[in-house]
């Protein structure tokens, strides 16, 4: 590896780290979660030359990150998935990470009610909101407008409010929850 | 009462990576990721050694002699008090750092081709084939021959599948019909572009580009922006462009300015509502003959 490249990663690695460490630990176990950052690096380490700088660094660190986890997550699934049909355990489902790091009973029905959202609604919501980046860094990560991201976001946030019964902030109104007879 | 947003927000499981992981998790991480690195590099110490490589990495050296550290502890508490069921270890203890460090790289390689095609990709420069469509693309751009059907590259529309989607800053996910609206403008603008460099990721062509803009180019240089083409046999069949607002809007009022004081009320003929460029053909009219004044009175 070339000095320049070497001096790249090093500081990427510097700066990055525990951004990535904690988009990992948000969606798996600490223990899970350092091992996939470091794999996250690993590819870094072999792509550095194609690492973007500037505002897209992170994102791209999250998409490689992503698509680590979700490879990860399916390959589990497909064991525990086999491993209840040898116990012969008809419940098939799989909890998510994220109830093993809630703080309380609030928290989990958000945590429950974003399971809800097509996967690209919960993952738009989570960088924007818990990785902190900006709308046209995850319309950039998700190859899509930000316009497209804002109407997403603006959806997402509807149907939580609804499921939770929690008042959106632009609105300020209470709405029913579904399950006590408010809109789909 | 705590709003959806606030809920979201307050819910993150880890707020402060740097406080809710322990010093000692942090350091295994480092390590983690220092011995799959360095078995990366292990590889090219075969050649003759280059001292200074060392100095280079220092805080990776720190962080080896820390493992290397540990594990001699490791390995003399092991020694003093072995496990009856586990044989002595019969190798040096810095050998047994080494072990994992070479078992650790081996789901590494392993996982990356589980993972999207993008992710496993360790070349991503553009195919001679590849580079010759884009060059070819943003030449056609520049030429501001847009009109043409698909497979006509010597103008820019041929560039696009009839069914291509274009998304901008201000456009979400459209087609042609209203795209041609967006070009409009671009020529209106004697806009041109000027490819800094592009890179075949996740599947798309992603390019950095300088676009030089006639109504703000006499303020400053041209303004990057990023341009990702999916591109599928032979055409673009997804175009995203992520504009530089933060430079585009404030470098466009002085434009707006000079045009409220020289033709009042022309701006909201030129722009709608929500500040995106009115496109309509009236409206395109207009910013071409303000344009080319504006552009008269500062060479002039």
């Amino acid at each position: 590896m070339s000095r320049n490249a070497n001096d790249r990663f090093e500081a990427l690695y510097r700066a990055h780290s525990l951004d990535v460490l904690g988009y990992c630990a948000r969606r798996t176990s600490h223990e899970d979660a350092k091992d996939a950052a470091s794999e996250v690096f690993m590819v870094a380490l072999r792509r550095i030359d194609d690492v973007p700088e500037g505002d897209m660094t992170l994102p791209w660190l999250y998409t490689v990150a992503k698509n680590l986890m979700s490879n990860r997550n399916r390959s589990s699934r497909r064991r525990l998935r086999l491993a209840a049909k040898v116990a012969d355990d008809t419940d098939h489902t799989v909890p998510g990470p994220e109830p093993q790091v809630v703080r309380n009973s609030e928290y989990e029905r958000l945590i429950a009610a974003l399971e809800k959202l097509s996967d690209k609604d919960r993952e738009i919501l989570r960088l924007v909101e818990w990785e902190g980046l900006s709308r046209e860094q995850v319309a950039e990560m998700f190859f899509v407008s930000r316009a497209a991201i804002d109407q997403r976001i603006s959806r997402a946030y509807k149907r939580l409010s609804r499921t939770l019964g929690v008042p959106q902030r632009e609105t300020g109104t209470t709405p029913v929850p579904m399950e006590q007879g408010g809109d789909a | 009462m705590t709003s959806i947003e606030t809920l979201m927000r307050d819910s993150n499981p880890m707020m402060d990576p740097s406080t809710e992981f322990s010093e000692e998790e942090i350091r295994a991480f480092d390590l983690l990721v220092l011995t799959r690195s360095g078995n990366v590099e292990v590889q090219e110490r075969t050649k003759p050694v280059e001292p200074e490589k060392t100095h280079r990495r220092g805080w990776l050296v720190a962080a080896a002699a820390f493992a290397v550290v540990i594990v001699v502890i490791g390995a003399a508490m092991f020694l003093a008090n072995p496990a009856d069921d586990v044989p002595p270890a019969t190798t040096p203890p810095t050998t047994q750092a080494v072990i994992p460090t070479t078992q650790a790289v081996t789901p590494t390689t392993e996982a990356a081709p589980t993972t999207t095609a993008a992710a496993v990709q360790t070349d991503d420069a553009l195919s001679a084939e590849q580079t010759q469509f884009i060059d070819d693309f943003f030449a056609a751009f520049n030429s501001s021959e847009y009109e043409g059907v698909a497979g006509e590259y010597s103008t820019f529309l041929g560039f696009f599948a009839e069914d291509a989607v274009f998304s901008t800053s201000m456009l979400a996910d459209t087609g042609m019909d209203v795209y041609r609206g967006e070009l409009a403008y671009y020529r209106a603008m004697n806009t041109e572009w000027s490819v800094v460099s592009c890179s075949d990721e996740f599947g798309l062509i992603r390019c950095q580009v300088d676009a030089s803009v006639d109504s703000i180019s006499h303020y400053q240089d041209p303004f990057r922006i990023g341009i990702t083409l999916k591109v599928e046999d032979g055409a673009v069949t997804k175009l995203l462009l992520a504009d530089n607002i933060p430079v585009v809007v404030p470098a466009l009022e002085s434009f707006h300015e000079w045009a409220s004081e020289t033709y009042p009320g022309s701006r909201s003929q030129m722009e709608l509502g929500d500040g995106s460029p009115n496109r309509s053909e009236e409206s395109i009219a207009l910013w071409v003959k303000l344009v080319a004044e504006y552009r008269a009175t500062l060479d002039g």
